[in-house]
């Protein structure tokens, strides 16, 4: 990352508090990269809104996270997305997990613009209300986009291709797909709800075969509870609920009363290692 | 760890040069007046920068927070652990030079202080804790 940061973020109470932020902008040419890892369907625009946030004039030197994932647990947030060469359109030059706050960018204050200080010092002032929030997760898993991304390269990597394929798809896809990055791509695509990483991302059949639509749905949890009661689905039910959360229940109404307990506190993180959690109460007041 | 005696105070700003950030602020825009009181509560703050004893880089952050907050104390990155971060609002931890030779210190699961991480020694400082805000 350089010296820029995209336009997108600037509604977050960091750029109005105690400073606010005026920057500059300016239309900065798309960067190739941006192209080339970009995962949706539409195209993006050739030229971006941008503004500096310091001025070494160098288009490296700083770093962006991915941002796959980064925001699918309610610890984290984006503070600005980082104007990159080398990561994908939307990657993390300023983020926030918990009581974390990575400033992505390399200046020291006197190579930063007027509102790249300003931000700086905004920044300090808002991470220090995360005191004793210390994050929720780490990084256990791949994001189930990952999937998508390294199904589409999986003919340019340099050197053992098949290893690098077993290494992160089912080794049964392989004689399928293993030389047709676009029927894998395609296969994940259509499969992504029910995505999960062992070793390597798999497709949930076992939840699919129950008719749910998605493996972080949280209506998904609540049938599968239910399912405990059926004799017919309860020992499959019970196998997703372990493969699912870091609890095990035995009854319908122990999931009943958990979910009573917590619902509106759970949420789905793939990063986190694909498992519905509970965020402590009280964790997300005064944010 | 960080010996009380290796945290050398640097540039500690007066209360008076805090005051003047604030009035000058408040007097640029009709949004920064508003948000005046915000900065002197910021300016309360006790910093904790931790980087490259004796290196530009550290002197340049010293000055810009000095500027903007009353208490900011300096140490070594090398040499951090968690309890240094105790006593301070907010810590900062950063390096100069090559950030993939920068010093990359642990901290416990439970670490809970705020910490602001910076460029590619902070990113590969996330990294190494699992964070998402890591670069790799």
């Amino acid at each position: 990352m350089g010296d820029a940061a995209h336009a997108e973020s600037l509604n977050h109470e960091v750029y109005r508090t105690p400073f606010a932020i005026e920057p500059s902008f300016e239309s900065w040419k798309t960067p190739d990269n941006y192209q080339r890892n970009h995962l949706g369907v539409d195209k993006l625009l050739d030229q971006m809104k941008v503004w500096r946030v310091q001025q070494t004039g160098k288009n490296v030197g700083g770093v962006v996270a991915y941002s796959r994932g980064f925001t699918d647990s309610p610890d984290a947030e984006v503070l600005a997305q980082g104007f990159n060469v080398g990561k994908e359109y939307g990657a993390v030059g300023i983020g926030r997990q918990g009581n974390f706050l990575q400033w992505g960018y390399s200046a020291p204050p006197s190579q930063m613009t007027e509102p790249g200080r300003k931000l700086f010092l905004n920044c300090i002032h808002y991470i220090h209300r995360f005191d004793g929030k210390a994050p929720l997760v780490r990084r256990r898993a791949s994001p189930r986009i990952d999937a998508v991304r390294l199904g589409a390269i999986i003919n340019k990597i340099n050197g053992d291709q098949e290893k690098f394929f077993v290494g992160q798809f089912p080794e049964e896809l392989y004689g399928k797909y293993g030389q047709d990055p676009d029927g894998l791509v395609k296969y994940y695509r259509e499969n992504l709800e029910w995505v999960y990483r062992d070793r390597v991302f798999k497709v949930d059949e076992e939840l699919k075969g129950l008719g749910l639509d998605s493996n972080r749905k949280i209506e998904s949890l609540q049938r599968l509870i239910e399912l405990l009661d059926d004799p017919q689905h309860a020992a499959t039910a019970k196998q997703l609920l372990t493969r699912y959360t870091d609890r095990s229940f035995e009854t319908g109404q122990q999931g009943r009363q958990w979910l009573a307990e917590s619902k509106d506190r759970i949420y789905f993180t793939d990063v986190g290692g694909y498992k519905f959690k509970v965020v402590p109460e009280g964790y997300l007041t005064g944010k | 760890m960080i010996a009380s005696a290796g945290i050398r105070r640097i540039g500690v700003a007066s209360v008076m040069a805090a005051l003047l950030v604030v009035l000058l602020a408040g007097t640029r825009s009709h949004a920064q007046a508003q948000s005046s009181p915000a900065v002197a509560e910021m300016g309360k703050l006790r910093l904790l920068y931790v980087g490259h004893p004796g290196s530009d880089r550290e002197k340049d952050f010293a000055q810009f927070l000095g500027q903007h907050f009353a208490t900011v104390k300096t140490g070594d990155l090398k040499a951090f652990t968690d309890k240094d971060a105790d006593g301070f609002d907010v810590t900062i931890l950063d390096y100069d030079g090559d950030g993939f030779k920068a010093p990359r210190p642990k901290v416990s699961l439970g670490f809970s202080h705020p910490l602001v991480t910076v460029g590619v020694a902070g990113g590969l400082m996330c990294s190494q804790w699992g964070l998402k805000t890591g670069y790799m």
